[in-house]
Formats: structure tokens, C-alpha cells, sequence
């Protein structure tokens, strides 16, 4: 069962946020903890960690697209 | 004295920042943090200005207290705290700014505000009622971010009487850029401010503090931390202006981490007792470390 990718709380504020990059590509292989998505916000930018090891199945926020906190940002498809 | 090249490369904020701009995301202790500031119904810079290190000082249970409500009477371009109708002054914030620097356990505490130009003392007495508040309750060092006053002296001494261990005020730019980024401002009014702090109260050390990136040359910084060593101010922080919204002044220029770290090499040669210079440097981070680190390498001036 694939595990979502959600926009945790990053202490934006009511800051405007969006996604900069994906720095991976859909089915890319990712341990848990990698740097998978690069987020932009007022003059500051944070990266989002993989909750599980697993393969990138689907980006649900391509680059560019504004995010919030709690945002579904793409899913993982775990791997042993 | 060689100058690195001049600054104002016109260089416009990409998608993607530069590298040296990534934050950490936040620990739990940065949410114990926003739960002692909601429940106190307090205002912080942290948030309103849109601090980029929020996330950093949040998680580690340290502040910067915005007294005076949420709504500035001045229009800076580079500020995002809200500008409109001002708030009632709220008679017991400073028991409040208190109870919250003694639950967050801080050992070094910075009060600061929004300017309030309508009221007649610009809210001299309610700074001296916070510092005072603070003492009361904490054993922690006090340091004050005021506004210009408009010049008032009479205020400016209101809030020395509080005896706040650092007296900071910030220059933010370059005289050049002050009516473009610091409207209603004015420069020698805020050297005047700090050469007073100095001359009333020659044992509470003075800071300062500027932001690269909108469009100023090294000269120009030089310049003027060459003017604040003037007036006796001790300490300084120089960091990367960074853009809150759409809607305020762009970055002309994100300076390297290493051009940061020249510049301040080349204003602490002018005499300042501490200096922080780096991309993250703002005029309230990492505060307690830099008064201590003051405090340990140079007694307080007396002129």
C-alpha cells in the first residue's frame, strides 16, 4: 500500500508556500530520511524527507503548485 | 583597505533559492513554543515579520516578543507586519511577555515593537513596564529593539530607565535606499538615538543592525557602520534581506555566504565589539550568545 508524502508543519507562518523542484524523479528508489522535494517560502527554503524507503509511484504537487501544511505532495510504493 | 567588488549585481529571485538559504525543519520544541505564545495571546516578530529562523529559535524555546499589538504606523517596503488602524495597548502585556519568558525558561530575552507613531511616547512606558515585568519574574538579561521614537528623547530615556541590557536599533539600510526601503525614516535620526543610549548610559552597550541585498554597495555598509562606530555602537548584525511577499521590495542580490563572512571581516577592523555577518543574520538571532560573547571580550564603553 503506497505511503503519501504529506507537507508537514515547517514554521511558515501564513507565509505563501509552493513546491521549488522535485529533487527526485517518479520511480526513483528512496530510503527513508532522503531529501525528496524542495519547498519555497518568503525568502527561505526547507526540504521534505521520505517517510518510508520505497520507490516514487506518483507527484501529486509538481513544481510550482502551492502547498499547504497537511498537502499530499506525491506517494511512495514501499519496498523491502 | 581593498573592497571585494561592489554589491548591487542585479539579480533576480529565482524559483529555486540559493543553497545556502535552506532551514532545518522544526523540532518538538518548537511547538511548545507557539503553545506558550497562543495561550498568552503574545505577538513575536518571529512570526509576523516572517523570520526565517522561526523554526530554528522556535525549537529552541527562544522568542523575540513583539509588544505594542500587530500593526506598525509605518509603510517599510520590507517588512511584512501588518501597517493600518493601530491596537488598544493592551495594560497587561508585560505580565504577560513575563509569564511566557519564565515558562519558556529564556535566559536572554529581546523585547521589540511595532513603531507607534501615534501614540506620544511611541510606547516608551510600555517598554519600561516590560523590561521591568521581566526582571520581576526571570533572572534573564533584557534586551530592547526599539523603534526611532521619532526622535523623542524623552522616550528614549523612559525606556533607559528600565536599565535593559542591551539597547538595540536597527539601521536596516543604506541612507541612499531609505526612502525607498525605510520610508518616514530617518537615517541621522537613528544615529542620533543610538549616540544618545550611549551618552545618557555609557555602560549599556549599543547594537545595530542591516540588511544586504537591496541594492547597496560595501562602501555604502562601510560607510555606515563607520557612522555607528561614531556614535559608540558596540555591536552589529548584518544578514540577507529576504523578500516576505510578492508584494514587498525584491532582492536585488542574495550575497554568498563568503562575501558575508568578508564583510564582516571588514567592519570589525572599524572597532565593534561583536559582529555577525551571514545570510541568517538577523538583528535578534542568537542575541544572548552575542551580548555574552560582548560581555567576555570587551568591557562596556564609556564614550
Amino acid at each position: 500500500m503506497s505511503s503519501p508524502i504529506r507537507l508537514p508543519e515547517i514554521g511558515a507562518g501564513d507565509a505563501a508556500l509552493s513546491v521549488s523542484c522535485w529533487l527526485v524523479d517518479a520511480g526513483d528508489l528512496l530510503g527513508q530520511g532522503d531529501r525528496v522535494v524542495e519547498l519555497v517560502t518568503a525568502g527561505s527554503t526547507f526540504d521534505v524527507a521520505a517517510p518510508v524507503t520505497g520507490r516514487l509511484s506518483r507527484i501529486d504537487k509538481p513544481m510550482d503548485s502551492a502547498v499547504a501544511v497537511g498537502d499530499i505532495l506525491g506517494w511512495i510504493e514501499p519496498e523491502p | 583597505m581593498s573592497l571585494p567588488e561592489l554589491l548591487p549585481v542585479v539579480e533576480r529571485p529565482r524559483r529555486r533559492l540559493p543553497r545556502w538559504l535552506k532551514r532545518p525543519m522544526p523540532e518538538p520544541g518548537m511547538l511548545l513554543t507557539e503553545g506558550i505564545l497562543t495561550d498568552l495571546r503574545l505577538q513575536t516578530v518571529c512570526e509576523s515579520a516572517r523570520c526565517p529562523n522561526r523554526t530554528e529559535c522556535w525549537s529552541q524555546q527562544t522568542a523575540t516578543f513583539m509588544i505594542l499589538g500587530n500593526v506598525c504606523t509605518r509603510p517599510c517596503g520590507f517588512c511584512s507586519v501588518p501597517k493600518g488602524k493601530t491596537e488598544t495597548v493592551e495594560l497587561d502585556e508585560p505580565e504577560r511577555v513575563a509569564e511566557a519568558a519564565e515558562r519558556l525558561g529564556l535566559s536572554h530575552v529581546v523585547i521589540t515593537s511595532v513603531t507607534r507613531d501615534d501614540l506620544p511616547d511611541g510606547g516608551a512606558d510600555h517598554f519600561y513596564h516590560c523590561v521591568l515585568a521581566v526582571r520581576e519574574r526571570t533572572a534573564a538579561a533584557v534586551e530592547v529593539l526599539t523603534p526611532d521614537f521619532l526622535g523623542n528623547n524623552d522616550a528614549i530615556d523612559r525606556v533607559l530607565e528600565s536599565r535593559p541590557d542591551v539597547f538595540n536599533h536597527n539601521t536596516e539600510t543604506v541612507p541612499r535606499l531609505y526612502h525607498r526601503v525605510r520610508r518616514n525614516a530617518d537615517y541621522q535620526r537613528t544615529l542620533d538615538l543610538l549616540g544618545r543610549v550611549k551618552d545618557r548610559s555609557p555602560e549599556i552597550p549599543t547594537k545595530s543592525g542591516l540588511m544586504l541585498g537591496l541594492g547597496e554597495t560595501i562602501e555604502e555598509v562601510l560607510e555606515v557602520c563607520a557612522d555607528l562606530r561614531e556614535v559608540g555602537c558596540q555591536m552589529i548584525t548584518i544578514g540577507q534581506y529576504l523578500q516576505p511577499s510578492s508584494e514587498h521590495l525584491p532582492v536585488e542580490r542574495y550575497v554568498p555566504p563568503d562575501e558575508f563572512d568578508e564583510i564582516g571581516r571588514l567592519v570589525r577592523r572599524l572597532g565593534f565589539g561583536m559582529v555577525a555577518s551571514g545570510p541568517f543574520v538577523r538583528s535578534s538571532y542568537h542575541a544572548g550568545e552575542m551580548a555574552d560573547e560582548l560581555a567576555h571580550e570587551v568591557a562596556p564603553e564609556t564614550a
